[in-house]
């Protein structure tokens, strides 16, 4: 019985290692992909990266905007609730630049993308290799990394960095509209507060997590595309690996990047 | 130039199975059109295995003097410059218009600049009788139309090989015989494979053969064949 869990276990940890260097290869055959990009697809290849950013970034603004006002304005009831905002203090202004800039808006923008173009990504690709259109372009001379994931990892990438900090932003709006019509905190006191607790520094991060995560994603979610079988039926289960390796992926970064920043 | 398109030596194929379990010997001459018919899945395994789509199990497949390259993705790239495929179930791209289908691997495969794909595929589109469609995509036109767009995309490649995987099953058999000559224009040799008995094609091929329980039944022509 034990040794069943242990040889289970074992199992379990070599198929996720060897999960790990399959997708580590695909990286780097993208990359070199990208290296040895025709030079005749560039106007088409900005074209493909443009949509993305369509897709994936522009396309997700109205719901991204009431989510990160909502998220604002929870955050500054909390903080009233536990009694933070009783008179003028540095910590309102702390708990967003912790909480909401470092932390929340990169994640929460991941997870919302992982859910509206993750899952678009996968299905997409997962649905052309099942229909055989991806044998029928690598037959007629295109490299899929080139045409199908290159754009998709530079587009979503650039989306994830931009809307974390379109996020941002509103959350402070959000909660500086909260903050002064529940407590009586002016927007001006803060903002101050808010401009005390945070650097440069926390920008450059955001931008910088934005786009770990949004090229981890389609990287991800078009590896499990277009490596997920090929039977109708393996295009839920493209989508769900997908994401779920995504959510996986955002989440052990998160914890990567706030050992190496702040551990 | 070699008189020799496309050679098969005592190959298998990818996966074993019952209709194809002895080595395949086959040797396609350079130039013309040659048909070769058999049933689906030899069909769809030749014509994977020429293009480089599939390895072989055993022996080894030789196309334009060269060993299709497997995993060096630039020698692949190269390789297929070479060649103009079209694949059943067609394999259009469905969220392209079936224009930006035929423009797309010509710019992606280095074959041609936007501006020289776009008048390729026009031309392609055009002579397959399906430029009236070419801003529709692939769901919004008929199968003939698809299997059209399909053609005019491995036509507008120009290739020294044009591979064709029953191309001409959803089209109707008067048109046949002009696609074909636009084919022939297109390519130095033209391979069109078929599980269907087609009296259409034989008449307009070089010489063609026929499989069935893994004999040959019939062939024409100035080929080898096992």
């Amino acid at each position: 019985m034990l040794a069943d869990v242990i040889a289970g276990l074992g199992r379990g940890a070599q198929g996720g290692g060897r999960e790990v260097a399959e997708v580590t290869r695909f990286v780097g055959a993208t990359a070199r992909a990208l290296g040895a990009y025709p030079a005749t697809a560039r106007g088409l290849w900005l074209r493909n990266i443009r949509n993305q950013v369509l897709f994936t970034a522009v396309q997700a603004l109205p719901f991204l905007t009431i989510l990160a006002s909502l998220l604002g304005v929870t955050v500054v009831l909390e903080a009233q609730a536990a009694g933070l905002l009783e008179g003028f203090s540095e910590a309102i202004g702390k708990v967003f630049a912790v909480v909401v800039v470092r932390e929340l808006g990169p994640l929460v923008t991941s997870i919302i993308v992982i859910g509206r173009s993750g899952t678009a990504i996968a299905a997409e690709l997962a649905t052309s290799n099942v229909l055989g259109e991806t044998d029928a372009m690598e037959a007629n001379g295109v490299d899929p990394l080139q045409y199908f994931v290159l754009p998709r990892v530079v587009g979503v990438a650039l989306s994830v960095a931009l809307l974390s900090l379109w996020f941002n932003f509103l959350c402070v709006v959000g909660g500086a509209a909260a903050a002064s019509f529940f407590s009586g905190i002016t927007g001006e006191e803060f903002l101050r507060s808010l401009r005390l607790a945070m650097t440069l520094r926390d920008l450059v991060i955001t931008l910088l997590k934005g786009a770990v995560f949004g090229a981890g994603i389609a990287v991800l979610c078009s590896y499990w595309g277009l490596f997920g079988g090929r039977r109708p039926t393996d295009i839920p289960q493209s989508v769900t690996r997908g994401v779920v390796r995504s959510l996986l992926f955002t989440f052990v970064v998160t914890a990567a990047f706030a050992l190496v920043l702040y551990g | 130039m070699n008189d020799v398109a496309v050679s098969l030596d005592a190959v298998l194929p990818p996966v074993a199975y019952a209709d194809w379990s002895r080595p395949l010997d086959l040797a396609v001459p350079a130039g013309g059109l040659g048909l070769v018919e058999a049933t689906a899945q030899r069909a769809a395994d030749i014509v994977r295995l020429v293009a480089g789509v599939h390895a072989p199990r055993a022996g080894v497949v030789r196309v334009l003097g060269e060993v299709p390259p497997v995993g060096d993705r630039r020698g692949v790239q190269a390789f297929r410059r070479r060649l103009g495929v079209a694949l059943l179930p067609g394999g259009l791209t469905s969220n392209l218009s079936l224009r930006m289908n035929v423009i797309v691997p010509l710019v992606y495969g280095g074959l041609a600049d936007a501006g020289e794909a776009a008048r390729r595929a026009d031309a392609a589109l055009a002579a397959c009788e399906v430029a009236h469609v070419g801003a529709l995509r692939p769901a919004d036109v008929s199968l003939d139309l698809r299997q059209r767009a399909a053609l005019a995309r491995a036509v507008a490649r120009e290739p020294e090989l044009l591979l064709l995987e029953e191309p001409f099953g959803s089209i109707d058999q008067d048109d046949v015989p002009a696609l074909l000559e636009t084919c022939r224009r297109a390519a130095g040799t033209v391979l069109v494979v078929t599980h269907t008995e087609d009296h259409v094609l034989r008449r307009h091929a070089g010489w063609h053969v026929e499989w069935e329980n893994e004999q040959v039944q019939e062939f024409t022509g100035a080929f080898r064949v096992r």
